[in-house]
């Protein structure tokens, strides 16, 4: 198991906040509205976008000797200051959840049933360390040991997630719900790196090796040569030329899974609540448009054997040639249309809160993503005000990323039957003013995580109602 | 209380977003500078070849049958010497019958010079160096039935060296009576210990002028009723020069030659040599040759107040191996050797002032002694590069 210091975060300050998206986050979670309904695009757009290795200021400076702005790549900054920033493992994880369509409805005393469908767009992409120090400073500062690629990874799926969901008190404390998902992949890639590293010996011969899977979903036609490498990969755009083959593309029916969410909530008592979710447990088989690449060997370059050019036999151009052939052909290339399976990258929730009042309390949540062989996790603190159905807010402290200045806010309220609400992980505090031209625009100077939720339901009815009942018999 | 909370809340959060502004970044003023520098290290070359594998025998260079390597020059018709080289022709009829002979008769071989081309490299050459065995066959033919004496010369010339001469004694040449057998083919040998043939040879030459002279005994030593001195008598030899590479040798080649660096970039190409901080080139060797080598290299200016601008040395570039008694180097045996050769950034700044390159190569035998080369000598050597690049370019 790896522990990768990347964000987990996935709108934390959302788990406490009376919102009708939070079941996504716990299905046993409820709004206080009867009835909800989340129209396309518009009740729900999700983005995030964590990496644990660069921001806008490692990259761009202000010129210690002009008023210049530099890039690291100037010479007056170090080289070594740059990579000094990353990790031996350096993540990337792009992530787009847009709402099709949602909604929610109270059944009876204290049952909620949900459904949603949501277009879904998840990337990860592992990028070992080594690998910018070789492409930076050249292999020089590795003779004598390794260059360790083995976690280079990648994975991006955009699938469709039709969920339907059911929760419920099963005891006047125990609130429990299940969400069970139709996953519909549309398109997917997945690099498996079983071994991937250059040796580089203290007499400077390489050794190359690598075993890794590429696997792919999407309109793309691989060409082979006669010696089994890749000529070419075309993307076949012939398919979006008729309605039928746009349909059939992004209706992804031919690459089917199923997901599964499961969680409690359980009072412990009037002011305390712990709960607990299982979410996104769920695979897809991809079985359409599938290309499987494979790569397996090992090549030592030990330098170009001259004898045949000091013979005669051979010319330097023909020795190249055949160094070239020789890497070429000891790696295995098959390509293969087998179908392959991704799993989602299931979370562990914990959390709990503390009422203060009716209407404020303190909430603590544990997250923890299970990619792969990866786990992340945040640990978010947060203060929460809920205002009946009108207004809801949500000032949240998350420890994620190494990092300790992740100041989060949600707002949510309700005009009518209109919800708006807005929701960030991580609040920049501070900002960088970039002019560029005639414009100017305002980036957040930590770039670690980016989170951002907002969007507007319309949300009907309040199932918690003050009893206006009048005394029978008033004492005087 | 909760609605002063979320008051609060509120606020606090509106300050935040209207936050603070850390860093003003003016992407007009962006800087297009941009510094690189990447070492790359890799091995580019290696080899395990045998002397036989890099030159392949000739009519010049050749590998008898124990594989010892020699050099053979050969030159047809030294000495061609006919009746009429030693007596007048005309006057023929009148020695037939004549049972005592004609007394002596003397010929001259007329010069002839073999020219070996090496004048251009001896002038860089400078040194000790000795060839220990060489030797020089003569193959001849002789019809004359009576006893020839040859005194075969032998000069030895190169620019500024005092000639050498091979002091051959005079040798008699085999002869038959021309009646049994018209014709005798015969070989004299001219090796170090009848001849000055070893000093010569290790000049070296840059030609060999042979001549000398012939004298012919008539007497009829074999009895017979009338001589037969005829017309057709003939002495026909061919020189055949061999030099076994048996030799000791502590010298230097020196060579300028333009600034080959000078050209190594076009002037229109992105790099030049302003882009390397420097240049390594580490070279390790398994010598099986009895024979080392030290190289230096030097950048010359030679137009403006001349001198040297750089200099570049691989001390051990190979190590002699060591060798026998009988100055062999016995099968898988080496001299191992790691040497680097190492252009500074310094180096690189000097290549622009300088037209001349000098390179000095000093080559040795085993402790400067006696060696043997043989075809089967085995070298194995690798090459890697150690390349540190200093690139600075502006993208704007």
């Amino acid at each position: 198991m790896i522990i990768a210091s990347a964000s987990a975060q996935n709108s934390q300050v959302l788990y406490n906040m009376n919102l009708p998206q939070n079941h996504l986050l716990n299905p046993a979670l409820r709004p206080s509205n009867s009835l909800y309904i989340g129209l396309p695009a518009i009740s729900g757009i999700n983005l995030n976008i964590n990496n644990n290795f660069v921001n806008f200021s490692d990259v761009f400076m202000n010129g210690e000797t002009s008023d210049s702005i530099i890039t690291f790549l100037h010479p007056e900054n170090e080289i070594d200051d740059f990579l000094a920033k990353f990790k031996s493992k350096n993540s990337l994880e792009p992530q787009v959840s847009v709402q099709l369509f949602g909604l929610g409805f109270s059944v009876g005393k204290d049952s909620y049933v949900f459904l949603d469908i949501n277009e879904r767009v998840e990337g990860n992409f592992v990028l070992p360390g080594d690998l910018f120090e070789l492409a930076f400073k050249g292999n020089g500062g590795f003779v004598g040991s390794k260059i360790d690629l083995s976690s280079l990874r990648g994975d991006m799926k955009y699938y469709r997630e039709i969920g339907l969901g059911f929760s419920k008190n099963f005891t006047n404390k125990l609130r429990i719900g299940v969400k069970g998902k139709v996953l519909f992949g549309i398109a997917g890639a997945s690099i498996d790196n079983n071994s991937f590293g250059i040796t580089i010996n203290d007499d400077y011969t390489h050794i190359l090796n690598a075993d890794m899977d590429v696997n792919i979903s999407a309109p793309l036609t691989v060409h082979m040569d006669t010696d089994q490498n890749i000529d070419s990969i075309v993307f076949d755009d012939s398919r979006f030329e008729s309605g039928k083959g746009i349909f059939d593309f992004f209706s992804g029916k031919k690459n089917m899974g199923l997901g599964i969410d499961i969680g409690a909530t359980y009072d412990i008592s009037d002011k305390i609540m712990v709960s607990a979710a299982l979410t996104d447990i769920g695979f897809i088989r991809w079985k359409k448009d599938i290309t499987n690449l494979k790569a397996e060997n090992q090549f030592e370059f030990s330098g170009l054997n001259i004898a045949d050019v000091i013979d005669g036999t051979k010319t330097f151009d023909e020795l190249g040639e055949e160094m070239l052939d020789s890497l070429q052909n000891s790696f295995i290339v098959s390509n293969s249309n087998d179908p392959f399976t991704t799993w989602l990258p299931f979370g562990v929730t914990l959390g709990g809160s503390y009422s203060l009042t009716k209407n404020f309390s303190l909430g603590i949540l544990s997250y923890s993503r299970i990619i792969g062989k990866q786990l992340r996790e945040s640990l978010t603190m947060s203060a929460n005000v809920n205002l009946g159905n009108a207004f809801s807010t949500s000032l949240s402290y998350t420890m994620a990323n190494h990092r300790y200045d992740n100041l989060g806010l949600g707002l949510a309220f309700r005009p009518g039957i209109f919800q708006f609400y807005f929701l960030a992980d991580k609040i920049p505090i501070m900002w960088n003013s970039i002019k560029s031209e005639n414009s100017t625009i305002f980036l957040p100077t930590s770039w670690n995580t980016i989170n951002l939720r907002l969007g507007m339901n319309l949300t009907f009815g309040n199932r918690i109602k003050k009893k206006d009942d009048k005394p029978m018999v008033t004492v005087e | 209380m909760t609605r002063k909370a979320a008051y609060i809340i509120f606020i606090v959060m509106v300050f935040l977003f209207t936050g603070c502004i850390k860093d003003t970044y003016d992407m007009n003023k962006l800087s297009g500078k941009v510094h690189l520098s990447p070492s790359l290290a890799f091995r580019a070359i290696s080899g395990d070849i045998t002397l036989s594998d890099m030159v392949k025998p000739t009519d010049t260079l050749i590998y008898d049958q124990y594989n010892l390597v020699k050099l053979v020059f050969r030159q047809d018709s030294v000495v061609d010497l006919a009746i009429s080289d030693f007596w007048d022709i005309d006057g023929f009829p009148a020695l037939k019958g004549n049972k005592k002979g004609f007394g002596q008769l003397v010929a001259t071989i007329d010069p002839e010079t073999m020219n070996f081309e090496i004048e251009d490299i001896m002038s860089n050459i400078s040194g000790v160096y000795a060839i220990i065995n060489p030797s020089i066959r003569l193959y001849y033919s002789n019809s004359f039935p009576f006893t020839v004496k040859l005194k075969l010369d032998a000069i030895g010339s190169s620019t500024d060296k005092i000639p050498v001469s091979l002091d051959r004694d005079t040798f008699a040449l085999s002869f038959t009576n021309a009646q049994d057998q018209p014709i005798i083919k015969d070989t004299i040998l001219i090796h170090k210990d009848n001849s000055s043939l070893p000093d010569l040879i290790s000049m070296p030459p840059e030609e060999i002028t042979f001549s000398g002279s012939a004298i012919m005994d008539t007497a009829n030593i074999f009895g017979l009723d009338e001589n037969y001195m005829t017309t057709n008598g003939h002495i026909l030899g061919d020189i055949e020069i061999e030099i076994p590479l048996e030799f000791s040798m502590n010298m230097q080649f020196t060579d300028t030659i333009d600034n080959f660096f000078a050209d190594a970039f076009d002037p229109d190409d992105d790099f030049n040599w302003d882009d390397f901080e420097s240049f390594e080139m580490v070279f390790n060797v398994e010598n099986g040759f009895p024979m080392g080598i030290s190289l230096s290299m030097v950048l010359y200016d030679s137009i403006n107040t001349p001198h040297n601008l750089g200099t570049v040395d691989a001390e051990h570039l190979l190590d002699p191996a060591p060798v026998d008694g009988e100055g062999k180097v016995a099968t898988d045996v080496f001299a191992s050797s790691s040497t680097s050769i190492v252009f500074t950034h310094e180096f690189f700044n000097s290549i622009e002032s300088a037209d001349q390159v000098i390179l000095i190569f000093t080559l040795n035998t085993t402790d400067n002694e006696v060696v043997k080369i043989y075809s089967d000598y085995r070298i194995k050597f690798n090459a890697a590069l150690i390349l540190k690049s200093d690139i600075n370019v502006n993208l704007k």
